[in-house]
């Protein structure tokens, strides 16, 4: 594969890996105009070159690294799920870096009251990076050898078996080095500046709570769905999207059934995730960082982090702050969740500055739409030609045609190039809009 | 096939050990994503006394996608056709992972109380039901006794 993307044609939060080698602070360069606009990132940066570069970097960036961490979470998911890892990895990534999303914290599959903090230390350092990737690629069609794109989907499967190796092995990799570093940090007392202090893992564990949709733990700093106020873990966010393109509802398929017509490319439709809990349409989520906890990506080591004497003030939207007036820090961050002390946060509309939508981290919906449209489009058209032809050959040859033999195929001639113009326009206009993504 | 989920392990312990009134859903032992499913009809409806068995399966997404559902036990209903599928806005566009397999169980429970003609699956059911209700729920009554009896 001659295009595996160098370090260059990165996103800039990659430069986090060699200013941690260096022991420099990390500066995250992703700035916010770039994260309203993703699109834009893309261009400037050249994100990826070609299909297969950008699956390159998405397996780079579901990988979770310990060096890569953000208030004691990461980055990259565990991997509760395997399917729809389809996000934008970058996006979500710099949301992160940026505390506007929580980040990707290892679950725990249990949490017992009665644990002490040695019982707990314990869980959390039985915990892998990431969940056991399988090996096995899915069942792919068979290929038929006489099929004229069967080099194309030969190499696409040979491809995407690569990749998964990659993957599997770059995860290895991560997980060992994290291994090496645990073990001198806590087993022979080394200053390992990515290895999280106990005072943190307490901190972020000690009161974990289950997210309601995969019923697993994680540490109370959730995000907070902007319509209905509840919890929901980031790993469980990214998978929320739109459905795929689809004919609008069955009221209106049935006037098309009615009226003898086929569902037409334009009225395929592609609607905003609902909210999970409400239904509220345009899901999206906010969060709130802890005030107490600045790890990591655009904070401080987290083998330094030190419980403050205080009782850290957790902020969940959904409950009374209480009278601390820590609660509410001041900055200068505008993109603040507006929390009033003791007060509970109200839903936000959609548009909101601070709200993160599915559609968001998902930029290229619209993109799917057209294509999906397209794709109905030239099928519906060489229907009408089959159609068309067909009509017009059983015309000819039940010999009951008004006009004479010449006439008729001279109109199924018209017919046939005026079908011919159309796909072919259909075809411009997709090749340009494939274009205007890579540019 | 994946391992099971947290999710679908603590669903069907509390599927098991609590169970929604007049509803069961059993994992096979050789398949945990595939139950057999029971729900009884509610009294006061044409489904009273029937005992209806269902297919529920897991696809490997869920909770993201809504888990499949069918139904065993032939049932006059518009929105059930023939072949056991189930028209529920729930199963389809409504559905969200914050839905759990109890409640959308009693969801399909409560479809058997309250057809909707309006929106059929089953056409021809549909069609009766519009027309003639009182002789809809007659045959509805006819078909929980003859298919849906009570072991």
């Amino acid at each position: 594969m001659g295009n595996v993307p160098t370090k260059e044609d990165r996103g800039s939060i990659g430069s986090y890996d060699d200013a941690a080698r260096r022991g420099g602070p990390v500066v995250n360069s992703l700035t916010v105009r770039e994260i309203l606009n993703p699109s834009a990132t893309y261009r400037k940066k050249k994100y990826y070159k070609d299909k297969e570069g950008l699956k390159e970097q998405v397996t780079k960036d579901l990988i979770v690294s310990h060096e890569e961490n953000v208030d004691g979470g990461f980055l990259a998911p565990y991997g509760v799920y395997t399917h729809n890892q389809d996000y934008a990895t970058a996006i979500v990534r710099g949301l992160i870096s940026e505390r506007r999303i929580s980040p990707f914290y290892l679950p725990l599959q249990d949490l017992d009251d009665d644990w002490t903090d040695e019982q707990l230390i314990k869980e959390l350092d039985d915990l892998a990076l990431h969940a056991p990737i399988s090996g096995e690629i899915e069942e792919t069609t068979i290929l038929d050898p006489n099929s004229k794109h069967y080099q194309k989907h030969l190499q696409a499967q040979l491809f995407e078996k690569a990749l998964l190796q990659k993957r599997i092995a770059l995860q290895t990799e991560a997980q060992a080095r994290y291994d090496r570093e645990k073990k001198l940090a806590y087993g022979n007392g080394f200053r390992k500046e990515n290895i999280p202090s106990r005072d943190l893992l307490l901190r972020l564990y000690k009161d974990a709570t289950e997210c309601p949709i995969c019923f697993l733990f994680y540490p109370n700093n959730f995000n907070y769905t902007r319509c209905c106020v509840q919890p929901i873990c980031s790993e469980c966010f990214v998978q929320i999207k739109r459905l795929d393109p689809h004919p609008p509802h069955d009221e209106e398929e049935e006037r098309n059934q009615n009226s003898g017509e086929l569902v037409v490319p334009k009225d395929l439709i592609s609607e905003p995730a609902i909210c999970p809990f409400c239904a509220m349409p345009n899901f999206g989520i906010t969060y709130t960082p802890p005030q107490d906890i600045k790890t990591g990506i655009n904070g401080i080591p987290p083998c330094d982090y030190k419980r403050s004497t205080t009782k850290p003030s957790i902020n969940t939207p959904g409950k009374d702050i209480g009278n601390d007036d820590s609660a509410v820090v001041e900055t200068n961050d505008t993109l603040e969740v507006p929390v009033k002390k003791g007060a509970r946060r109200h839903s936000l509309p959609s548009e909101h500055q601070s709200v993160i939508s599915t559609d968001f981290i998902r930029p290229d919906w619209e993109r799917k739409l057209n294509s999906a449209r397209m794709k109905l489009a030239r099928r519906s058209a060489a229907a009408t030609a089959i159609h068309a032809s067909s009509l017009l050959m059983d015309e000819t040859g039940n010999g009951q045609v008004r006009s004479s033999r010449a006439d008729s195929s001279a109109d199924l001639e018209q017919k046939m190039i005026e079908q011919a113009l159309r796909l072919s326009l259909l075809e411009e206009e997709e090749r340009k809009s494939k274009q205007n993504i890579k540019s | 096939m994946a391992a099971l989920s947290k999710r679908i392990i603590r669903e069907t312990e509390r599927l098991v050990s609590d169970p929604v009134p007049g509803i069961t859903a059993m994992p096979h032992e050789d398949n945990l994503r595939y139950f057999d499913v029971t729900i009884e009809g509610a009294d006061q409806s044409p489904y009273e006394g029937g005992l209806f068995k269902l297919e529920l399966f897991l696809p490997e997404d869920y909770p993201m996608v809504a888990p499949k559902v069918r139904f065993l036990t032939k049932i006059y209903h518009p929105n059930i056709d023939r072949l056991g599928r189930i028209c529920l806005d729930t199963l389809k566009k409504n559905w969200t992972p914050a839905i759990q397999i109890r409640t959308l169980l009693l969801s399909i429970q409560s479809l058997l109380t309250s057809p909707n003609p309006d929106d059929p699956l089953a056409n021809d059911v549909a069609e009766c039901w519009k027309k003639d209700e009182a002789g809809a729920i007659q045959t509805a009554k006819e078909w929980t006794a003859k298919y849906a009896k009570k072991e």
